[in-house]
């Protein structure tokens, strides 16, 4: 019988390929692996939950402001409350994101002072680095005086209707994490303020986290 | 997935070194653009926002004026003193309410008239008249009668001044703007109360308002006075600087 030598050379040869391919792929080998999981705090401000904003009415007796209205009338009125509830997914802290004041009957001179509270309900230090004011339906101009911390909301005249400012120690101010600050928004109908009219201001308190 | 690393030296190390060599290249640029990608991204991703404050002020209104006049008499002077009624029927008062106004502030509407117009006919030297009024409040804040005043220029043929609490009407003839001793009251208004103070929303003040004829007053003349009344909001006192 013959045997073609070339067709016993073929398996051979396959075979030395596969042992070298073999040993290519059969080589030991090994890998360790590090996983990481990075989960973000947060980070969130709101108004007290619980305790809801305090408004009174002042007015300036001969050098300083007084509680209520002059000779004891009960003339404008004030409320404050608190909307937009939110609750921080991290902490599970409720908070309010908006405040509406309203004030009613006013008249020159009338001065309302509403006292609210600010939480950090989330979980990263944040500095509240101050406050705008404007007025949405563009009636009022809005700039802040430096010299008496005021802003002055003119009309389109320029005549000088409203004044707003918040209140503080002073801005920048640091909140740390479940810590609460009170602040005080003062808002004063100036002298050219025109009767049946309704003025409107937006406060927005600016905040940002601790180490920008 | 795709990895990286160093691996042990092979035949086709040559040409695998300058595979690795570009690759190194085009990570080393990716690598910048990401450092620099994230240093921007620090600046403009801090975390930050605001919270809102939303104010609404709704302006009361100041009006003052009349509602009602009335229960108008009159009768004559005699020796300082008024004798009613009238010794003869001869002269006449009457009253009216103009230029109404009113609020659209209060739950309940209320209309003051901005103007009381008093007419006297048939008048005579020391003849007397009177009428009642009220002054009002329509508005929605206190308000403060603070003056009483008369135009500094003559109305037609008189010139009027205060003396005292007495308006008095004269004919300035030396046109020096005050009443000289030549020159006689020739009508003489005031009130009764003359009510100075404040008046809340809603409420009213009674007084009355005398017209006194004197004796230069000449026949067939009219004569004509203007008196207003001025109200501030009852805290203009309280202004802060």
């Amino acid at each position: 019988m013959h045997v073609n030598k070339k067709l016993i050379a073929l398996p051979l040869l396959i075979a030395i390929v596969l042992s070298i391919a073999g040993f290519a792929y059969a080589r030991w080998t090994d890998k360790i692996y590090i996983n990481g999981t990075v989960v973000m705090c947060g980070f969130s401000l709101g108004f007290d939950y619980q305790e809801t904003p305090s408004a009174v009415e002042k007015y300036w007796n001969v050098s300083q402001w007084v509680p209520g209205e002059a000779d004891g009338k009960d003339v404008g009125s004030v409320n404050a409350r608190y909307d937009v509830l939110y609750t921080d997914p991290h902490t599970g802290k409720p908070g309010y994101k908006k405040m509406i004041v309203e004030i009613n009957n006013a008249y020159p001179c009338y001065a309302a002072f509403v006292t609210f509270k600010i939480n950090n309900t989330g979980q990263l230090a944040a500095d509240i680095t101050g406050y705008t004011v404007t007025d949405h339906t563009g009636v009022l101009t809005f700039t802040e005086n430096t010299g008496t911390g005021w802003w002055e909301g003119r009309d389109a005249d320029g005549d000088l209707v409203l004044t707003v400012r918040v209140v503080n120690r002073a801005f920048p101010l640091q909140l740390d994490a479940c810590q609460s600050e009170k602040m005080e928004i003062d808002i004063h109908v100036e002298q050219l303020a025109e009767e049946c009219h309704t003025y409107y201001f937006d406060v927005a308190i600016l905040y940002e986290q601790y180490d920008p | 997935m795709p990895s990286l690393g160093h691996v042990k030296d092979n035949p086709q190390e040559e040409k695998r070194r300058v595979i690795t060599k570009m690759n190194k290249k085009i990570m080393a640029t990716f690598a910048i653009l990401i450092i620099a990608l994230s240093i921007a991204g620090v600046a403009y991703a801090h975390w930050s926002g605001q919270l809102d404050i939303t104010g609404t002020v709704k302006m009361g209104e100041l009006i003052f004026g009349f509602t009602t006049c009335g229960s108008c008499g009159d009768g004559k002077m005699v020796d300082g003193r008024i004798v009613t009624p009238e010794p003869k029927d001869i002269g006449s008062i009457t009253c009216e309410l103009l230029e109404p106004e009113t609020s659209v502030h209060l739950p309940t509407p209320k209309t003051v008239y901005k103007k009381l117009n008093i007419t006297i006919t048939k008048g005579y030297p020391e003849y007397v008249a009177w009428c009642n009024f009220t002054l009002d409040n329509g508005g929605s804040i206190p308000l403060d009668v603070v003056m009483y005043c008369v135009p500094a220029d003559p109305v037609d043929t008189l010139t009027w001044r205060w003396e005292g609490y007495t308006v008095v009407g004269f004919i300035d003839t030396n046109a020096n703007g005050v009443r000289d001793a030549e020159e006689p009251a020739v009508i003489n208004i005031w009130f009764e109360p003359i009510f100075f103070g404040q008046i809340d929303p809603c409420q009213s003040m009674n007084s009355r308002i005398y017209i006194h004829i004197k004796e230069p007053a000449e026949m067939c003349h009219t004569y004509k006075f203007e008196i207003s009344i001025t109200a501030y909001q009852w805290n203009w006192e309280y202004i802060p600087p």
